[in-house]
C-alpha cells in the first residue's frame, strides 16, 4: 500500500511560495507513487482544507511553512516534517524523501 | 542548539505577524498616497472633500500597523487567547507612539505570557474560568502596565531616534542603505530576508523615511524585469524554451511588483542567477539613492514612476539595475557554462 502524505504550505506574503511549494510537493509525491493532499494557507486564507479524517488516515505530515500553521491542533500526535517553503520550491524530492524516512 | 531553535521559532512568529500586516499596509499606504497626490498637503486634518476622507481611511489604517503586528505575533505564539489582550495593549502602544517596535514587543510579551498561562495547571472545574477571565485579564493588565510604566518611553525614544536617523540620512550612507535594502529584497525573491527588508522599508514609510521605502519598493520589480531582458538578449543560446516562456511572465510580474517571478530562473541555475539579481538590484537602488530621488507612495518599481520626485532619473535608475542584472547573468552563463539547461 502506498504511503499517504498530508501537507500544509504557507509563506509570508501568501501569494507565490505557498503555491509553488504545494505544486512541487504534489509533483514529486506523484512521481514516487505516494498519495498526497496539500492545504495552502496563503493570502486567501485556508484553501483545500484538509478534513480531519484525511489527516487521521495519513502516515506523515509535511509542514512547508515560513509562518506558523493555522489550527495546529488538528495534527496533534502525527509525525511531522517541518521545512521552509523555499527549500521545497528548490528541491521537492528531498522533502518527500525526508518525510517518508521519518516513518519508515 | 536550543537557542538556535528558539531564534527560528521567533522568526516564524514575526513572519506570521508580517503576513497579516501586508494587506493592511498596501490598502492604507495606497489610500494615503492617492489622497496626498491628488488632494495636496491640505488633506490632513479635514474631511470636507473626498481626498480628505481617503486620507482618513488610509491614515487610520497606517495607525493600525503596531496593533495588527502585536495581535498576530501574539496569535502566532499563543493561538486564539493571544489575540484580545494584544489588540488592547497594541492599540495603547500605537497611541503612545512606540511604532512598529512597540507593536512587536507587545506581541511577544502577550504571546509568551498567554502561552505560559495556558500551561498553568488548574483544577478541572476552574478551566472555564481560566480561559474566560483569568487569561485575558491577567495578560492585558500585566503587559499593559509594563508597557505604560516601563518599556513604553524607551521604545518611543528609540522610534523617534530611528526616524530622525532615517530622515536625516544623506550621501554615502543613503547610497549604502539603498544598496543593502536592494540586495536583501533580491536575495531570496520574496522569502524571509526579503520580508525583513520589506518590514523595515514599510516602518520607515509610515514615519516619513521615504529614502528607505523608495529603495525597498524599487527593488521589488528589478529582479524579474532583469531576467526578462536577459532572456531577450540571451535567446535560445543561453535559455531553454521553458525559461524564455518564464521570461515573458517575468516582465508582467516585474511591472505589477512580484519579485517571485524570478524564482523559476533561480531554481534552474541559482549559482549564476542569484548573485546577478543581487548585484543588479543593489546597483539600481544605489544609483537612485545617489540621484536622491524619492517617491512617497507604497507602490512598487514601475508603477511608482509617475509619483517619483524626478521621474526621469528614477526610471534611469531602474533601467541601470535591470541592464546590469541582465548583462551580468548572461555574461556568467555565457562564459561559465556551455549550453542551456537540459530541457532545451
Amino acid at each position: 500500500m502506498s504511503k499517504k502524505i498530508v501537507a500544509v504550505t504557507a509563506c509570508i506574503a501568501g501569494i507565490a511560495h505557498t503555491y509553488m511549494a504545494a505544486q512541487n510537493l504534489k509533483k514529486y509525491a506523484k512521481k514516487e507513487g505516494y498519495d498526497i493532499k496539500v492545504e495552502t494557507q496563503g493570502a486567501m486564507g485556508m484553501e483545500n482544507r484538509l478534513a480531519q479524517d484525511e489527516i487521521d488516515a495519513a502516515d506523515v505530515v509535511i509542514f512547508a511553512v515560513d509562518t506558523v500553521v493555522a489550527e495546529p491542533d488538528r495534527f496533534e500526535g502525527k509525525p511531522v516534517l517541518k521545512v521552509g517553503t523555499s527549500e521545497v520550491v528548490k528541491d521537492g524530492k528531498a522533502a518527500i524523501d525526508q518525510a517518508i524516512a521519518l516513518v519508515n | 542548539m536550543e537557542w538556535k531553535k528558539f531564534g527560528k521559532e521567533l522568526a516564524n512568529h514575526f513572519q506570521t505577524g508580517v503576513s497579516y500586516m501586508i494587506p493592511l499596509v498596501t490598502a492604507a499606504g495606497l489610500l494615503t498616497s492617492i489622497a496626498v497626490i491628488f488632494g495636496g498637503q491640505n488633506v490632513w486634518n479635514q474631511t470636507s472633500n473626498i481626498w480628505g476622507n481617503l486620507r482618513l481611511l488610509g491614515q487610520t489604517g497606517l495607525g493600525f500597523i503596531p496593533v495588527i503586528i502585536a495581535a498576530y505575533i501574539s496569535f502566532s505564539i499563543a493561538d486564539r487567547p493571544g489575540l484580545a489582550p494584544a489588540f488592547i495593549v497594541g492599540l495603547v502602544a500605537s497611541s503612545m507612539g512606540t511604532g512598529f517596535l512597540g507593536g512587536m514587543l507587545v506581541g511577544l510579551l502577550v504571546g509568551y505570557l498567554v502561552k505560559w498561562l495556558k500551561k498553568m495547571p488548574m483544577p478541572m472545574n476552574l478551566m472555564s474560568v481560566k480561559s474566560l477571565i483569568i487569561i485575558p485579564f491577567i495578560a492585558t493588565i500585566v503587559v499593559g502596565l509594563i508597557l505604560i510604566y516601563v518599556v513604553g518611553s524607551p521604545i518611543k525614544a528609540m522610534t523617534v531616534g530611528l526616524t530622525a536617523w532615517l530622515k536625516g540620512m544623506s550621501g554615502t550612507n543613503a547610497v549604502l542603505m539603498a544598496a543593502l535594502l536592494g540586495g536583501m529584497m533580491a536575495v531570496d525573491m520574496g522569502g524571509p530576508i526579503n520580508k525583513i527588508a520589506y518590514a523595515f522599508g514599510m516602518a520607515a514609510f509610515t514615519s516619513g523615511g521615504y529614502q528607505a521605502s523608495t529603495a525597498m519598493l524599487m527593488a521589488i520589480g528589478i529582479p524579474p524585469l532583469g531576467m526578462f531582458l536577459a532572456t531577450l538578449l540571451g535567446g535560445k543560446r543561453l535559455y531553454s524554451d521553458a525559461e524564455i516562456e518564464s521570461g515573458r511572465s517575468a516582465i508582467v510580474m516585474g511591472i505589477v511588483g512580484i519579485t517571485e517571478g524570478t524564482i523559476p530562473f533561480a531554481v534552474a541555475d541559482p549559482i549564476r542567477v542569484i548573485p546577478s539579481i543581487i548585484v543588479g538590484t543593489s546597483a539600481g537602488c544605489a544609483v537612485n539613492a545617489f540621484f536622491g530621488t524619492v517617491q512617497k507612495t507604497a507602490l512598487s518599481t514601475v508603477m511608482a514612476i509617475p509619483f517619483s520626485s524626478n521621474w526621469l532619473l528614477y526610471t534611469l535608475a531602474i533601467l541601470i539595475g535591470v541592464v546590469v542584472e541582465a548583462l551580468l547573468v548572461n555574461f556568467l552563463k555565457r562564459f561559465t557554462k556551455a549550453a542551456p539547461a537540459k530541457e532545451a
